[in-house]
């Protein structure tokens, strides 16, 4: 509460009225836990993939090529999984690769073209049929789809980039839900994996055993969790198909 | 082409109090800077001012002030050279070592101004930003920044066209950070060897460990935030600044 008074002067002032307002405040309250959103222009996929992005997504840009425009090829964590798989799939057409990356950090590496940009708030544009215009959150609290299981205040996550054996996938999922067989795959791929305070979530380490983290990604510290965790099948389909991530329950992170 | 600073992302940052760096200024004056490109350029007081949306920095070894508040600066007009740097190459980096990375200007400050009028300059240090993007690169959104010196004149609207400021960049590949570890590596292996009794064994391992971890460090310290939008060279540039962490 800010209240003003006035001073009096005593007798004998020249001048004006002589009022010095006096002002005193209060609140005590400081802003705490805020958010920063940023526009992102996302261009739309031939198979349509940004049309399944949702509130809770967390959303990578591609940082290759050289054309001049303002909007941006995006994609969650399905995408940027597939198109870690598809450098290394026999029926994909590799001249058309650009979109495609390695794991490591050169010109072709993942760490060069996909960069994580913010967890999407909503769609600023919702009647645009072609191009999407996300609000996403780029510092601050945020609504994201708990892909790491059981978690607590405080909780560090982020992602792993590992290596995953190509007999592990019994099925190779597109992020639209389409399937194609496991014998595609022409040898062991790297995959955006969940991971907590440094480590594999459980679901993932029980799946692909003893893996070496490649690069860690870090995403943001939990700040409230009070949804049930899903379960273990359930996250290793969400980092494969969209649909399955956006139906995840969500947990309350702070991205610093 | 200049650009101006019109339309910018206001947002929630975390900001500091700061001082201007008043014993640089001096430094500066009446000591020479190297002769190439416009270091030597310091014929306006101007060129001493901090603006609004520039990158701030202290010196690593600024003498200790009782008040608390850092002491930065923004220009590199001037900037003492010394006996050791041979060339260019060597002064720049001299510089890059020499400064730690304080924030973004948010109000402006002569550098002229009597220290009872110092009150209200601000430096922020966490937030989101527009600034103008002088590095000569196209940014894309997500793209990790590294402050730099500068490569061309100023872009920025109102800013004199002699002022060498620090500007953002991308930020090396962990393969250019891996060259540079590695060359310290060399150098601290062949420091080893002009030794009298030079070590061997988990000594040297460790000593070589170290010296790739801190020149990986320093190195990677540089990275100061992430770019929000697609920019152009000279275009307005949205950066989001990190909080600080060490390895």
């Amino acid at each position: 509460m800010i209240t003003l008074g006035k001073r009096s002067r005593s007798g004998g002032s020249a001048g004006g009225p002589g009022v010095s307002p006096v002002v005193a405040a209060t609140d005590t309250f400081f802003l705490s836990n805020f958010t920063t959103n940023m526009p992102l222009h996302v261009r739309p996929w031939l198979e349509r993939y940004e049309k399944d992005f949702r509130k809770g997504s967390l959303i990578f840009c591609f940082s290759g090529g050289e054309t001049r425009q303002n909007i941006t090829t995006a994609g969650d964590i399905p995408v940027v999984n597939h198109m870690l798989k598809s450098k290394y799939r026999r029926d994909k057409d590799q001249s058309k690769n650009y979109l495609f990356a390695e794991s490591d950090d050169s010109g072709d590496g993942l760490m060069q073209k996909w960069k994580p940009f913010g967890v999407m708030l909503l769609d600023m544009k919702p009647e645009s049929q072609m191009q999407r215009l996300l609000n996403c959150t780029v510092f601050g609290r945020c609504k994201a789809a708990n892909m790491w299981g059981p978690v607590r205040m405080g909780d560090v996550l982020g992602l792993a980039v590992v290596k995953v054996p190509s007999d592990k996938f019994a099925t190779i999922h597109q992020p639209d839900g389409s399937s194609r067989p496991a014998g595609v795959l022409t040898q062991d791929v790297w995959q955006l994996m969940p991971c907590k305070n440094g480590k594999l979530v459980r679901a993932v380490a029980d799946w692909l055993g003893d893996v070496a983290i490649e690069h860690h990604i870090h995403v943001g510290i939990v700040s409230k969790c009070v949804t049930r965790p899903p379960r273990a099948s359930a996250i290793i389909a969400a980092t494969q198909i969209t649909e399955r991530l956006t139906s995840l329950p969500h947990i309350e992170i702070l991205i610093d | 082409m200049t650009t101006k600073l019109t339309k910018r992302v206001q947002g929630p940052q975390f900001k500091i109090n700061a001082r201007p760096d008043h014993r640089h200024f001096l430094n500066v004056r009446h000591l020479d800077g190297f002769s190439a490109k416009c270091y030597n350029v310091k014929h306006s007081k101007e060129l001493f001012d901090i603006k609004r949306g520039e990158i701030c920095v202290a010196d690593k070894k600024s003498q200790a002030y009782r008040d608390g508040f850092p002491r930065v600066f923004s220009s590199l007009n001037g900037y003492p050279k010394q006996q050791s740097d041979t060339d260019v190459e060597a002064y720049e980096k001299r510089i890059m070592e020499s400064v730690d990375f304080i924030g973004i200007a948010d109000t402006e400050c002569k550098s002229t101004d009597n220290a009872a009028y110092q009150q209200g300059f601000t430096v922020s240090v966490a937030g989101v930003f527009t600034i103008v993007n002088e590095s000569g690169q196209t940014i894309r959104p997500g793209d990790l920044l590294e402050f730099g010196l500068p490569v061309g004149p100023p872009a920025q609207q109102g800013i004199p066209p002699q002022k060498m400021r620090f500007t953002v960049k991308k930020a090396r590949t962990h393969d250019e950070l891996l060259d540079v570890a590695a060359k310290a590596v060399d150098a601290a292996e062949k420091n080893n060897n002009t030794l009298k009794t030079p070590l061997n064994g988990i000594s040297l391992k460790k000593v070589l460990a170290d010296a790739a971890i801190k020149a990986y460090r320093d190195a990677h310290s540089r990275v100061i935030g992430t770019a929000m939008s697609f920019s152009m060279k000279g275009d307005r540039l949205d950066i989001k600044l990190h909080s600080r962490r060490s390895i």
